[in-house]
């Protein structure tokens, strides 16, 4: 019976245990998002209201970027809450380097350089701003800085590179920013992927707050071009050089500018400035010719965009001319900043002209090196968003281009115990809010619920920018650059004329640089928010609906501002095949990283056929709506806007009725080239009563398969609800969407010599902890010049450890005795952020150099103590005459003696010492043992010279001894015979 | 009799060929000042600038890039887009004065600036009138009935204490209007939105969403003033605690230089009720400053609080006002000023009828 009992005990025990398993499971297994629900609900930017709410409960999260100056506000709650930070924006000042007169020389000069334009009309080199050769005139134009009267001091290449010391990057991080900033030296910061690539480029100037260094070189240029200083103030042709300076007044810039002024008027200009609101400021620095000097400096800045992992645009935007952000602003008839290698090699870059990663980044270095030399723009900092959110809130990712905003927080944060949220934001809904996907999403707001809603087939990783899969995994094949792969004949292309689907060869589209191959199984037969299945239907008509909009040319002449930026796109989209659950999309696009091929090629199913045909009746056919804001203001049309405007998801419900009851269904968008229908007619009516029901309960026509649908959205009560959509076929658990926070690279231990011996392999290893795979870079440096000896790139020796090599004749170039910095730079493929760190150390001649001094230094006793006894024998050969001739004789052979013994010595010192020597070769594995040894035999060395130089002392102490006694000799000898005679 | 009649016609008639030339003048006027001054042009110059470096920069960092020819000329595009919308191809004056004529002749246009239509909660491009008539009932609902209130108030308590002059009571309303004078609205109104909304939780933290039920009041739907009340009675009642003690002090202040006129000494010395002479004597000649008060500040109103509106996130008039200057609107101020002005014009004219009926002497 007891038997029975325990058997049952434990069957009981078990099936608790399979119960309690399965539960966990099962809750593990939750397909969707995090949480239930979020509230998106529109709170001012008030800072005290907002960390009342907090207080109150009201939000759990503030997704509107704070500025740190609004912190104060959460003092008293900062238990409840905690900071979400994200690179906001970018904060620099621009320098107006425009000429005062601009002078020509007949023919093309352009070969010439800036000395022998500066010979040829008589001026300071450092004024020769740029020169450019006009082919129809036949002309150089030579643009200076000063011309006798005026004088434009930002004209002055090394001048403007001199400003980077007078900022304080370190004041406007920690004091202005609150420590929410990072610093910036360049158009890039730590936070950018490309920042590592560029970093030693950066780290070579040893930027730094140095007033001085920088009125060192102002001095020097500002001479050089004809200024002079009166009172510590710089004077041009009898006045004052004025810089004038507008100072933005709405935010912390306006404490920059007053503290970049006050270092200008330290380096000796006079400033006028001019604190003023975005209006003014705009019309004064981009509304007029840079060369009518309404500016010189201007406190500037720019929205982050999100990070990239290669970027191709932030470089052109900040450094090439051509992109129309440089001062002159491309703009026909004023004075152009010009800088024909920045454009030459940016628009390589911009174009993706490169043929691999090495050239491509060669490219970027050479452009970034170009860019901080022409220093046009003085970069300042990073400046943080910072996203507030309650404490106990899980499954943050830190996503460097979107905090708080990154879909990957909507989807994948909650706080235990409340499934459903409420985030603040600062506003919901805004005049430039537009839900459609065509025309619309281009303000924040919309964006960040419409991505909570929506699964892209693939998105930026959140650390690095890369393009990762989401929802369709790829792979990649290429012919490029050059080469060409062919397009098979059962790939099909939409004729935007026939408005049908058509076998792609036939339109001559026989081949393609690339083809990615998506996997599209986690799409296909999952389901849209209304409930119908997602098929190859919505793929290929979310296509051709595009392709529509750029190729037929009723509908793109008719909505321009969208098939104009687009049409370029799809111009390079070649041919699309379905293979069972894979869709190929053959392109005209190559890229060293075949993510970005894969990337490029995605056109993500966002809402389900019905809805985007209906739109697009209202639009193109009714011509009820428009899509972009752009033609809605031309012709007076309102934008589609059927998430906002319940009247207009009202419209779309009536056309689907209507379609309905007359059993429309637009099947030239489902036909294949084969004859497959991709919509039968009872889907087709089944999709159009989900889609109607939709908007009957919802109040709007937002249908899209995230993990969470849109449930409600109050315009004008600023308020907008997702819910959890937790159908079976969605394929995702909540923890897809958690990548957690960065683990930047850290370096660990170093080792390295305290010293060098110059003309000696310098060999430092290091370890870099972290998530790889890594690189490390490293800059040696002069310490006290900042010359830079050497730049390369350290060798993984094993996983994580890293060993610089520089090599005997790299440190042959060192000087003795002086010391070295060996920067030393870890980055990640898979974070953006970087780490540094320095090892200093002495640099000393080598043994070799040793011995030829020690050499030298015994030479020269030697030579010494025989010229001392040569000039002895002389003085007594003169003294003692004839008598002296044997005691002169004695000594000669003595000194002989003496010199053979010196030389013998020496010679068996430097024997034994070389034996030494070898020995100590012998044991120079260990750098540090090495080391010891060489101090030691340097020692013995010291006390074999000290008992030489004693020895020879010793020598001399005898010599004198005998020859005083041979003096006394000889008096003895002399008066001895008289002391007979008497 | 007759004559009298007409001559009060007539005053009135000349009043009014009067004020309707000021309201021409004055709309007329701001049209001028905003364009030959140059203030519209910055501005939407500057937002033009904005919108062409936005666009650019959307544009330079997609990654389906246009090619570079291919940008610049979408650029040029939208910017040329952007200078025809905002009229920026015209010199000032051939935008302005035609926009002042249809402003005179009520046709007020289309609200230009996203950021004007966006205090409406209304679709970019929306006509003016539409813009002002969706944000004018928010500020009657919020504002002008607490001007109401404190003038019912004020009016009720400036004639009980100006008999007791160096009372207490009139000490401690003295002392209470100085005070609520010293303290700015917004401030005040921060106060109770930290005290009522966050602490005691008896009103509503977000104030938005009082727009939904004007809104459905406004069409008819009587069960929404529940809703329109849970959020009206915080900003009323910080209205009311701020205004209220300026308000009879300055009753109180009209009121004591008539007690000390000597007609009112004889009435006293009389032995006429307090009431009576309350009534007869004080009310009488006080009402028509009184009543130019009351019309005037209740004109006011309309105009709306900007920075209280702000605080209570409430989108009313003064909130409208300041999107259309700061986003160089030019139809909406022109509307705005127009009406405000229209306001103000009929308030001065009923002012005119009731200084006639007011005040035997304004007849002669």
């Amino acid at each position: 019976m007891r038997k029975y009992a325990s058997l049952t005990l434990l069957l009981l025990i078990l099936a608790g245990v399979v119960v309690a398993f399965s539960a966990v499971v099962g809750a593990q297994q939750q397909v969707g998002p995090a949480s239930e629900s979020i509230t998106f609900k529109r709170y001012p930017l008030v800072p005290d209201t907002i960390a009342a709410a907090f207080q109150a409960g009201e939000i759990q999260a503030y997704i509107f970027g704070i500025r740190p100056t609004a912190l104060e506000a959460f003092r008293g709650i900062e238990a409840i809450i905690s900071y979400v930070t994200t690179p906001g924006g970018l904060v620099d000042i621009i320098l107006n380097p425009a000429p005062v007169k601009t002078v020509n020389l007949t023919g093309d000069h352009t070969g010439k350089t800036p000395a022998e334009i500066a010979n040829i009309l008589g001026v300071p080199e450092n004024i020769i701003i740029q020169y450019y050769y006009d082919s129809e005139k036949g002309v150089t134009f030579i643009d200076l800085a000063a011309d006798g009267e005026r004088i434009n001091p930002l004209g002055i290449k090394r001048l403007r590179f001199a400003l980077n010391f007078i900022a304080n990057r370190d004041y406007i991080v920690n004091t202005l920013y609150r420590g929410y900033a990072s610093p910036m030296y360049t158009f890039l910061s730590a936070y950018d992927p490309d920042y590592a690539l560029v970093a030693d480029i950066i780290l070579s100037y040893n930027f730094r707050y140095d007033t001085y260094y920088a009125r060192e070189i102002v001095s020097k240029e500002m001479s050089k071009a004809g200024a002079y200083m009166v009172g510590g103030k710089w004077y041009y042709a009898g006045k004052p050089v004025v810089l004038t300076f507008i100072i933005r007044i709405e935010d912390e810039r306006r404490d920059i500018g007053e503290e970049f002024s006050k270092d200008l008027e330290f380096l000796g200009f006079t400033i006028d400035k001019i604190i003023t609101t975005f209006d003014v400021a705009l019309a004064k620095v981009y509304d007029t010719n840079p060369a009518d000097f309404e500016w010189h400096l201007y406190t500037e800045g720019w929205g982050k965009s999100a990070p990239d992992k290669y970027d191709s645009g932030t470089i052109n935007q900040m450094c090439a001319p051509w992109v129309g952000y440089m001062p002159g602003w491309q703009t026909e008839g004023w004075w152009w900043y010009r800088n024909d290698f920045i454009d030459e090699y940016g628009l390589k870059i911009y174009r993706g002209e490169y043929t691999s990663r090495e050239e491509r980044d060669r490219w970027y270095r050479d452009v970034t090196k170009a860019c901080i030399e022409d220093s046009i723009r003085i970069w300042l900092a990073t400046r943080m968003d910072i996203h507030v959110v309650v404490r106990g809130m899980k499954g943050i990712t830190t996503d460097l281009g979107a905090g708080m905003r990154s879909p990957y927080n909507t989807k994948g944060v909650y706080v235990p115990d409340k499934p459903d949220l409420t985030f603040g934001h600062l506003w919901v809904y805004t005049a430039r809010t537009v839900w459609n996907i065509y025309g619309g999403f281009t303000d924040v707001y919309s964006v960040d619920i419409q991505r909570a809603t929506t699964d892209p087939m693939m998105w930026p990783h959140p650390h690095n920018g890369l393009p990762i899969p989401i929802r369709a995994s790829y792979e990649v094949n290429t012919a490029g650059p050059d080469g060409k792969l062919p397009i098979p004949p059962d790939a099909i292309w939409w004729d935007a004329e026939q408005g049908k689907w058509v076998y792609a060869n036939t339109l001559g589209r026989v081949n393609a640089t690339s083809v990615v191959k998506f996997d599209m199984s986690k799409y296909i037969d999952t389901k849209w928010h209304h409930g119908m299945k997602i098929t190859w239907a919505d793929v290929l008509a979310s296509w051709a609906l595009w392709l529509d909009i750029c190729y037929n040319t009723t509908k793109a002449s008719y909505e321009t501002p969208i098939s104009g930026p687009n049409k370029p796109y799809f111009d390079t989209i070649k041919a699309l095949r379905i293979v069972g659950n894979t869709l190929e999309v053959y392109l005209d696009y190559w890229h060293f990283e075949p993510a970005y091929i894969a990337s490029y090629a995605t056109l993500t199913p966002v809402n389900p056929v019905e809805l985007l045909l209906v739109e697009n009746y209202l639009v193109f056919d009714a011509k009820n709506y428009t899509f972009s804001t752009t033609l809605s203001t031309r012709l007076g049309l309102p934008v589609l806007n059927p998430v906002p405007f319940p009247d207009h998801a009202t419209s779309i419900k009536s056309v689907a009725d209507a379609w309905k009851d007359a059993g429309y269904l637009p099947s030239k968008f489902f036909i294949l080239p084969d004859g497959t229908n991709l919509m039968p007619s009872t889907e087709w009516s089944s999709r159009l009563d989900a889609l109607s029901t939709w908007i009957a309960q919802h109040n709007h026509a937002w249908i899209s398969q995230g993990p969470y649908y849109l449930d409600t959205f109050d315009r004008l009560g600023q308020q907008a609800t997702i819910r959890a959509f937790r159908d079976p076929t969605y394929p995702f658990t909540p923890d897809f969407w958690n990548f957690g926070g960065i683990i930047p690279p850290k370096i660990g231990d170093v080792i390295a010599p305290a010293s060098v011996e110059i003309g000696s392999d310098l060999t430092v290893s290091l370890t870099v902890f972290g998530v790889g795979p890594f690189s490390v870079r490293y800059i040696l440096r002069e310490k006290g010049t900042n010359r830079i000896m050497a730049v390369g790139s350290a060798t993984e020796v094993e996983p994580g450890v890293f060993e610089v090599l520089i090599s005997g004749e790299t440190t042959s170039e060192l000087r003795p005795y002086y010391y070295y910095e060996l920067l030393l730079i870890a980055t990640s493929e898979v974070v953006a952020v970087i780490d540094t760190t320095t090892v200093t150390f002495e640099s000393v001649p080598s043994l070799a150099e040793l011995e030829k001094s020690l050499r030298e230094a015994i030479s020269d006793v030697a030579r010494r103590t025989q010229e001392e006894i040569e000039s002895l024998r002389v003085l007594l050969s003169q003294s003692l005459g004839a008598v002296g001739e044997t005691l002169v004789s004695a000594l000669a052979n003595m000194s002989n003696s003496i010199t053979y013994l010196i030389n013998v010595t020496g010679s068996t010192l430097l024997t034994n010492m070389n034996t030494q020597y070898n020995t100590l070769s012998s044991k120079t594995d260990s750098a540090l043992g090495r080391l010891s040894a060489v101090e030691s035999r340097t020692d013995d060395l010291s006390k074999d010279v000290k008992n030489l130089s004693d020895a020879v002392g010793s020598l001399t102490t005898y010599v004198t001894i005998v020859l005083v006694i041979s003096v006394i000799n000889l008096i003895v000898g002399v008066i001895l015979p008289f002391v007979r005679k008497k | 009799m007759w004559v009298c009649v007409l001559g009060v016609a007539e005053v009135l008639a000349r009043r009014a060929v009067f004020l309707t030339l000021a309201l021409f003048l004055a709309v007329f006027l701001t049209g001028f000042v905003i364009g030959a001054t140059g203030y519209m042009d910055t501005i939407i110059n500057a937002i033009i600038d904005e919108e062409v470096r936005a666009y650019r920069q959307m544009l330079i960092n997609l990654p389906q890039r246009p090619p570079t020819d291919e940008l610049e000329r979408l650029v040029a595009q939208y910017k040329q887009e952007l200078i025809l919308y905002w009229g920026m191809d015209k010199p000032w004056y051939a935008r302005i004065f035609p926009m002042v004529l249809n402003t005179m002749i009520l046709n007020l246009g289309k609200a230009q600036s996203p950021e004007v239509t966006n205090v409406a909660g209304l679709a970019p491009n929306s006509p003016v009138i539409d813009v002002i008539s969706s944000c004018l009932p928010r500020t009657i609902f919020m504002i002008t009935i607490a001007e109401v209130i404190v003038i019912l108030i004020a009016l009720a308590v400036g004639p009980f204490i100006v008999y007791r002059i160096g009372s207490f009571t009139d000490r401690l309303v003295v002392a209470y209007a100085a005070t609520m004078n010293a303290f700015p609205l917004w401030w005040i109104a921060m106060v109770m939105l930290l005290v009522f909304s966050y602490d005691l939780r008896i009103a509503p933290v977000r104030f938005r969403e009082v727009i939904v039920h004007i809104n459905a009041l406004l069409s008819g739907d009587i069960t929404a003033l529940a809703g329109v009340l849970n959020y009206v009675w915080l900003p009323i009642l910080t209205i009311v605690v701020v205004l209220t003690g300026p308000w009879i002090y300055s009753i109180r202040a009209m009121l004591i230089k008539i007690v000390k006129e000597d007609f009112v000494t004889a009435a006293i010395a009389r032995g006429l009720p307090e009431k009576q002479i309350l009534r007869r004597y004080i009310m009488r000649p006080a009402a028509s400053p009184i009543v130019t008060n009351v019309l005037l500040g209740l004109a006011g109103t309309l105009g709306g609080f900007i920075i209280t509106e702000s605080v209570f996130d409430w989108p009313g008039m003064g909130t409208l006002y300041y999107a259309a200057v700061t986003s160089g609107d030019a139809p909406t101020i022109l509307a705005l000023t127009y009406i405000f002005t229209l306001i103000y014009v009929i308030a001065r004219f009923i002012l005119e009828i009731l200084y006639v009926i007011l005040d035997p002497r304004v007849r002669l």
